[in-house]
């Protein structure tokens, strides 16, 4: 007969509640990341819209990662997942520091409020679909449940 | 296959979270689009209405070297289409504004007064103006009774010299006498805003202007030439991304190119006609649409002569006159010409047209020669005193700006870049010669503040045909020219920029600072 202290079971349990907590603020950040690509994406739609479509495919992408944190991410997410978020703010951060290709070269775009905060965002999902993935894999498929 | 309630639960919210919501945001931007392109102006019968003159506005004080002008910048009702009520937006509520009449040398203030819901800022167009009145794109005028901030809406802090509800804008008016005009120019929102019709003349007149034998009082005839386009009820129609012009700055794609109206506006009116008696008549000609250019020409066109005698041009008054065919006329530019209406018999109708528009932008305007009247007036051989072409070989510096008109929603740029209100572009030195070689592609008015040039080539040969004189813009399409501009007056920063409305607002405009 095995006998299960409190503390066992605290020590089991600790890491699929922060597993959890932690695939649910991931779920978070990334759902306010798809809302900040569609507060504006009727904008970028209007005034140009392969900047639009842009913003659409962002948006829709972050909304199906949120909802795939929050039903337990399967490894394969949580890469996806990091891929598509470095891939967000490398984007950015080249429009701003190198520029939009133009013919020849690039021209440089200002940083607004809006597109620094969702940049913040995606930094810190980057942040926490890293440590999702370090932890143990049976903790992140625990969470699921 | 069998669902699970958390199975069916996932799929739906994935359902709502990454195809509905996105999808649903794409709708209201997909009408804008295509709306925006089907959008038409009520018919309307040409050379109906007759032509409209603006009234010379009195000024509220006079003292011994200035005359003090005030305006109020509101939103009035306006009967531009017959039968149809227009919302505008206006110098003291009329469109285009009142004319102010200046001298040559004699100081004028005008006091703006922002009554409209956004802020303002007016630039004196051709003005040689101190920089804190030159109307720089950030010096705004806030409306008194709104929430508005430095930022107006755009998230852009810009900075620029704010002021609460009015201005007085100090004109010294040392310069020759020239038609400039005043329009609003505010940052990220001239075109919207020149477009409701914040615009109007500002003559300045000289001795020297006054001792020549041309045609005056009735028979010199300011044209404000504009297109707009009305919706089914008469209301202006603008492809704003935001109408209310207190939050996103840009028009929908399909006209970042510019905004073209299909109805032709001279003062404000349709196709309008003018009654003329068979002598010379001096039209002073203003293109202050947003981006459209114009061919103009007389059809008929007179049996004998040119139909054009230019006599000035943006700067004031040439050396000697040119005859001309038509004129090709770009946003913000200034002609100043003869039309004899004699060489035609009583009862011709004269049509002022646009050979470079298509059904009905091919009309401007037309003439009824419908009166015998006597000839006073002569068109002399000499007008302006000879100034000459200032010396390249004086120009301490040449400068090379590339105007490339964005595409696919790509931003306008000078030099590849955007506009920085924080950035010189340029820091030429006061009272010294500067050549600047003007790249453009593909079609660019390109304007410069402070200072009138000449026009030394265009792409390595002489000047084009309606390049002479003096000019504060120049109309560019595709190619190069090489402008020669002495930087007198002020030191401080102004713009230069190109003078399509929607260009410009989409940040093809740049620095520089005299020092």
């Amino acid at each position: 007969m095995t006998v299960t202290t409190r503390r066992d079971a605290e020590r089991i349990a600790s890491p699929k509640i922060t597993t959890r907590r932690l695939a649910v603020a991931a779920a978070g950040l990334a759902f306010a990341s798809e809302l900040i690509h569609l507060w504006v994406l009727p904008g970028e739609f209007a005034l140009a819209p392969l900047r639009g479509m842009f913003f659409l495919l962002v948006a829709m992408a972050q909304g199906a990662l949120a909802v795939n944190l929050l039903f337990g991410p399967r490894r394969w997410t949580l890469r996806l997942g990091l891929v598509l978020n470095v891939v967000i703010v490398a984007i950015w951060a080249f429009t701003r520091l190198v520029g939009l290709p133009m013919m020849i070269t690039f021209v440089r775009l200002p940083v607004g409020a809006l597109d620094l905060t969702a940049t913040a965002l995606e930094i810190a999902l980057i942040a926490a679909l890293i440590a999702l993935r370090r932890m143990d894999p049976s903790a992140v498929a625990r969470a699921r449940g | 296959m069998k669902l699970s309630r958390r199975g069916f639960l996932r799929l739906g919210m994935l359902g709502v979270a990454s195809v509905a919501l996105p999808i649903g945001r794409m709708i209201g931007p997909m009408n804008e689009l295509a709306k925006a392109g089907a959008v038409t102006s009520p018919p309307v019968e040409p050379f109906q209405v007759p032509l409209p003159i603006p009234p010379v506005l009195k000024p509220v004080r006079t003292d011994a070297s200035t005359d003090y002008y005030e305006m109020v910048q509101r939103e009035a009702t306006a009967e531009i289409l017959p039968g149809y009520r227009t919302t505008i937006w206006g110098y003291e509520g009329i469109f285009p504004g009142p004319t102010i009449e200046a001298r040559s040398g004699r100081q004028v203030v005008v006091r703006q007064r922002n009554e409209l819901p956004v802020p303002v800022v007016t630039h004196l167009h051709g003005g040689v103006t101190p920089p804190e009145s030159d109307g720089y794109p950030t010096d705004l005028i806030l409306p008194a009774s709104s929430s508005h901030d430095a930022n107006h809406g755009t998230g852009h802090h810009h900075g620029g010299a704010i002021t609460y509800e009015t201005r007085d804008y100090v004109y010294p008016n040392q310069q020759r006498a020239a038609m400039l005009w005043y329009h609003d120019h505010r940052m990220d929102f001239t075109g919207p805003q020149v477009y409701r019709g914040l615009a109007g003349l500002y003559i300045i007149r000289d001795e020297i202007e006054d001792a020549l034998p041309l045609p005056r009082d009735e028979r010199e005839v300011p044209l404000v030439i504009t297109d707009r386009t009305f919706t089914a009820d008469g209301d202006l129609y603008y492809p704003s991304l935001d109408p209310t012009l207190q939050g996103q700055p840009g028009v929908v794609s399909s006209f970042a190119n510019g905004v073209f109206g299909d109805t032709i506006l001279v003062n404000g009116a349709p196709w309008p006609v003018l009654d003329v008696g068979t002598a010379r008549y001096r039209l002073r000609l203003l293109n202050a649409s947003n981006a459209r250019p114009y061919l103009l020409a007389l059809d008929p066109p007179p049996p004998n002569g040119p139909a054009f005698i230019q006599i000035g041009s943006d700067g004031g008054l040439l050396e000697t006159p040119i005859p001309h065919d038509e004129i090709l006329i770009s946003p913000a530019e200034r002609f100043d010409v003869i039309v004899d209406f004699g060489q035609y018999p009583v009862g011709t109708s004269v049509r002022l047209v646009n050979r470079e528009g298509v059904g009905p932008t091919a009309d401007v305007m037309r003439f009824d020669v419908a009166r015998r009247e006597e000839e006073y007036s002569e068109i002399p051989d000499r007008l302006a005193p000879e100034e000459p072409l200032p010396d390249p070989s004086e120009a301490v510096e040449v400068r090379r700006f590339q105007f490339i008109a964005g595409f696919f929603g790509w931003p306008s740029t000078v030099n590849f870049r955007i506009f920085d209100p924080n950035r010189i572009a340029a820091r030429p030195r006061l009272d010294t010669t500067e050549i600047w070689e003007l790249h453009a592609d593909p079609e660019h008015p390109i304007h410069l503040h402070l200072v009138h040039f000449r026009v030394l080539s265009r792409n390595g040969g002489p000047p084009g045909p309606w390049d002479a004189g003096w000019k504060d813009t120049v109309f560019m399409r595709g190619g190069s020219a090489q402008i020669i501009a002495r930087f007198s007056g002020y030191r401080g920063k102004y713009v230069f920029h190109c003078h399509n409305l929607e260009h410009e607002d989409m940040m093809m405009m740049e620095n520089f600072e005299v020092v």
